[in-house]
């Protein structure tokens, strides 16, 4: 007897193991193994270990080629079982990559969301070395930050700091009358700025060159969409636009501002235009954004320190003497858009709060859909076990059966991308159309963006497949095969926890979409203070004044008959106010304060029906009321720390501004000249002519069409030169709840979705749980239970879950909602009755979805599910 | 009508003149008595896997044999359908080379 452990050669052999296994192995290595004996007695040693390695090596090839055959044979079944799959289980099929599809394309817009809002201002080059500097202006105790500094701050850093290796400043000056012959505009996205603005922001050039391009004054750089607007395809380099009855000369021509900037622009006009403004050079103004880029390898942190006092050197011990101090701030260019929380930014910067909720929803929309996947697939596993117990009768092994079943769950992940990436394309259209944003399809089809996706798909389609493949594979042949695994299997409570975690998400979902609703009604019904409806306003801009004449142009308007009042005013609620430091005269300690400036004729409390608690308003008759008197607001009596309006009658006021000294004649009741997002803070009006910017005409309802042609003729024999606009300051009041509401209706989408793709996997569940429980149902009924019964006591369980998640979702969901709460000034309260809708919802559709098959089991005749016994 | 591929060709005519003794080691000694080259074992085992898939080859386990450490020989044996099968190709080889000359011949008589 030969001890073939010894005599085998160990490498060949075991190479050869790794592709054979079983009878066919040990037919190849015997067979062989004859020979080589035989070899070795007749031969030298290397000559038959030699012959036996060759024998192996070239037959490899071979059996390698086999092996992927076969696999590819298997391959072709597994897809071929998965699609017959797909096919007899169509309804179980379609609420599953309906849920994951759903789920997938909630995904793919929020992050297209995302993405849009986080990438402001990354685009430039060198975006990390750039900066913008702000000031925090402290007076006494209170301190303001602004986004726009001195004219001076920009000079003297590129002279007193090395390390600033470029600066610039940017005047945007809002609208301008653009003209060219016939074609007259209003403009909006106009700025003033340094010729070497563009060595800071990337604008590619279409036209002209970027060096020289706003180095004369009265010359502009225009984008492309307002050379198409008003050159029509002919080359503007050179030729002339009107802007405001100035001619400038275009010397460029720059790409369309990109939506992912927080400093869009169709006008850049150069700087040296204003070049002999006094307020070139005034230390103390607030109005110029400054961008600075630092030479490479600056450390930050000291530098800000350093530019802090930055004006100390200049205006530091002018500043001291009124007890004020201006300290600079440093922000990355890049994180403007979403962290810069002060005044007078460019745009009103995106909502980081947003960001990180949509992020969060998209998460927990995913989340959904993955659970269902996995509570479908294990609750189905039953109708699988018998296939699991054939393949498993045939051979096939463990790991085998997971793979099979992760590939499964793979190719339903990818079909569902598919799927996803349609709806996508179908959606994104409409929701940019409904709620007024720019997400662009487009972005989801680079490269990268795909494969990124693809991956995700798939590794979410493993994530969720896992589960499933593990309790499938794990059946035991013998008991699946003689059909006795019900769907009361271990994996129950498992289920149970799955569900609960579903609708924990979805009452959250709920109720935040609830108190939002709540909230934007609540700020939308809200008394504000004035009369807001039945009111036409007429911006006057593009050169109009009315300073002189403005009683006879309220005049011209007020002859119609269902106009009841006009007045003029520089500003109206809803939009922006400016803010300065006033000063109370004759006190010790001379109080300073920051306040709000609204300026308006007599007119105007009367027709916006501001209450006044103390004292009188303006009056046409009184010559001392004309630019000398003040009103103010209650807030601002609460500011002085007066107690009663009536103390600060006959107080006297100095403005920041030319300081003019003025007697207080009366307090206004607080009225909402901002949003509610925001707490009204001290106000002062005054009666001064030069600043008038708007008229408002109060309408009556009758008539209205007939109205407004009548203002419009109007304004044409007036003002022939202005385009006529107007707007209802109703409407652009509520514009300030754009971005908030814009975010409610984007966030209730996605909970109705979630709440939709979680009710899938109700349904599923549901039907299955009927569907295994049809016999215990058939008996109950022959036994004598009724249908009603039967139905709640199928519905009983699932309510159990859904009232369980309740209790869950409850406190999370007080703990966010309060937090976002926190943004709105004027907050309607959280009242219970919310939490208990929201549970209410939830739970009537889970009832709703649950019924459905649950009536269906209990209605069939016991006799269909019992006859079979 | 049955067609085989050439290699399955051969090896079933090998196994059928190794009788009773067609395994492994012999059929390949016999394909290189035939065609004068050795095949790999591998294409081998394949194709004969392949032929008792389609019922052409029996296999059969022997008795354990002391030269192979007491462990079973696989004998091979053509089936009744293999029979058949080869009957047809030969069948086939003399219809479709009827008409062609005895190309030795012929060369010698140029």
């Amino acid at each position: 007897m030969i001890d073939k452990k010894d005599k085998f050669p160990l490498v060949p052999t075991t190479l050869l193991k790794l592709f054979l296994k079983g009878e066919e192995f040990h037919e190849f290595s015997d067979d062989i193994g004859e020979v080589y004996r035989q070899l070795l007695q007749s031969g030298p040693k290397w000559k038959a270990k030699s012959w036996y390695f060759f024998r192996i090596l070239e037959s490899i090839p071979r059996i390698f080629a086999d092996i992927l055959y076969w696999r590819f044979v298997m391959l072709i079944n597994y897809l071929k079982i998965a699609l017959r799959n797909f096919k007899r289980h169509k309804g179980y099929t379609f609420l599953n990559i309906s849920g994951f599809a759903l789920g997938m394309a909630c995904c793919l817009i929020i992050f297209l969301y995302v993405r849009h809002e986080t990438s402001f201002d990354t685009y430039h080059k060198d975006v990390e070395r750039i900066y913008r500097i702000s000031q925090d202006i402290r007076t006494g105790t209170s301190n303001r930050l602004f986004a726009p500094v001195s004219p001076m701050v920009s000079p003297t850093l590129k002279a007193d700091y090395p390390q600033v290796e470029q600066s610039v400043r940017v005047l945007p000056t809002g609208s301008r009358l653009v003209k060219k012959e016939e074609l007259v505009f209003y403009e909006d996205r106009f700025m003033y700025a340094d010729k070497d603005v563009f060595e800071i922001f990337s604008i590619p050039f279409l036209r002209g060159s970027p060096q020289d391009a706003l180095a004369r004054p009265q010359t502009v750089v225009i984008s492309q969409r307002i050379a198409q607007k008003y050159f029509s395809g002919e080359n503007p380099l050179g030729k002339t636009l009107e802007i405001n009855r100035e001619e400038y000369e275009i010397t460029g021509v720059a790409v369309n501002s990109p939506k992912n900037t927080h400093l869009k622009y169709d006008f850049i006009s150069s700087l040296e235009t204003l070049a002999d403004w006094s307020e070139m050079s005034n230390w103390y103004s607030t109005m110029f954004y400054t961008y600075l880029k630092v030479q490479p390898n600056v450390n930050i942190e000291e530098f800000s320190k350093q530019v802090s006092h930055v004006a100390d050197k200049y205006v530091g011990e002018r500043l001291a003497t009124s007890g004020t101090t201006y300290s600079y701030f440093l922000q990355p260019l890049s994180s403007i858009h979403l962290q810069s929380k002060i005044n007078y930014d460019i745009e009103p910067p995106g909502n980081l709060l947003y960001v990180k909720i949509f992020a969060i929803v998209g998460l927990f929309i995913i989340l959904i859909a993955g659970l269902n996947f996995i509570n479908l697939a294990t609750a189905r596993a039953a109708n699988r076990s018998k296939e699991v117990g054939l393949r498993k009768v045939v051979g096939a092994q463990r790991l085998q059966l997971i793979g099979q079943f992760l590939g499964e769950s793979l190719l339903m992940a990818i079909l569902s991308l598919g799927l996803a990436l349609v709806l996508a394309w179908l959606v994104i259209p409409l929701l940019n159309n409904l709620i007024g944003i720019s997400l662009s399809f487009a972005e989801l089809l680079q490269p990268f963006v795909l494969i990124v996706l693809l991956g995700g798909a798939a590794l979410l389609g493993m994530i969720a497949g896992l589960y499933p493949a593990f309790v499938l594979s794990s059946f035991k042949p013998a008991t699946t095969l003689k059909g006795v695994l019900s769907g009361r299997s271990r994996s129950f409570s498992l289920r149970t926890i799955l569900v609960i975690v579903q609708f924990t998400i979805s009452v959250f979902l709920i109720i935040g979409t609830l108190m939002m609703s709540k909230q934007f009604n609540y700020m939308r019904s809200q008394d504000l203070g004035f009369e807001k409806d039945q009111k036409l306003v007429l911006p006057l801009r593009g050169g109009i004044d009315v300073q002189e004449n403005f009683e006879s142009v309220k005049d011209v308007f007020s002859k119609h008959s269902s106009i009841s009042g006009v007045t003029v005013s520089s500003s109206v609620p809803g939009r922006g106010l400016s803010n300065f430091s006033i000063r109370l005269v004759g006190e010790e300690d001379a109080k300073k304060q920051d306040m709000f400036h609204l300026h308006f004729d007599s007119d105007f409390i009367p027709n916006y029906g501001i209450e006044v608690v103390a004292g009188r308003q303006f009056m046409k008759e009184l010559n001392t009321d004309f630019m000398g008197a003040f009103l103010i607001n209650e807030a601002a009596v609460k500011a002085f720390g007066w107690t009663s309006p009536e103390e600060a009658l006959g107080k006297r006021l100095q403005t920041g501004y030319g300081g003019r000294v003025n007697p207080i004649i009366g307090v206004t009741k607080n009225f909402h000249y901002r949003g509610l997002q925001t707490e009204v803070e001290p106000l002062v009006m005054e009666f001064l002519p030069w600043s008038f910017r708007y008229l408002t005409i109060s309408m009556g309802t009758l008539n209205l069409k007939e109205t407004m042609t009548f203002v419009e003729s109007q304004w044409k024999t007036l003002f022939p030169e202005n385009p006529f606009e107007s707007f209802f300051l109703d409407i652009e009041f509520n514009r300030q709840y754009k971005a908030d509401e814009q975010a409610g209706s984007i966030f209730s989408v996605f909970t109705l979705l979630g709440l939709f793709i979680a009710c899938l996997g109700l349904f599923g569940l549901a039907s299955f749980m009927a569907e295994t429980r049809s016999r215990e149902i058939g008996i109950r009924k022959v036994l004598g239970a009724s249908t009603p019964g039967l139905v709640f006591m199928m519905t009983k369980q699932f309510t159990k879950w859904v009232i369980l998640a309740n209790g869950v979702a409850w406190p999370i969901a007080y703990v966010f909602v309060n937090r976002w709460l926190k943004n709105f000034a004027y907050r309607s309260n959280m009242g219970i009755e919310i939490f208990v809708l929201a549970g209410a919802i939830a739970l009537f559709i889970a009832i709703l979805t649950i019924s459905f098959q649950s009536i269906k089991a209990a209605m069939s005749n016991p006799v269909d599910a019992l006859k079979y016994e | 009508m049955i067609l085989l591929s050439r290699a399955e060709e051969i090896i079933l005519l090998s196994v059928y003149k190794c009788g009773k003794n067609a395994y492994g080691v012999t059929i390949r000694e016999q394909i290189h008595k035939d065609i004068n080259r050795y095949w790999s074992f591998g294409v081998i085992y394949k194709t004969l896997k392949k032929m008792k898939n389609k019922g052409f080859v029996k296999k059969n386990q022997s008795s354990p044999i002391s030269e192979r450490g007491g462990r079973s020989r696989y004998y091979y044996e053509v089936s009744p359908k293999g029979l058949a099968a080869m009957e047809e190709i030969s069948c086939l080889h003399s219809s479709i080379w009827e008409g062609i000359p005895n190309l030795k011949l012929e060369k010698k008589v140029k």
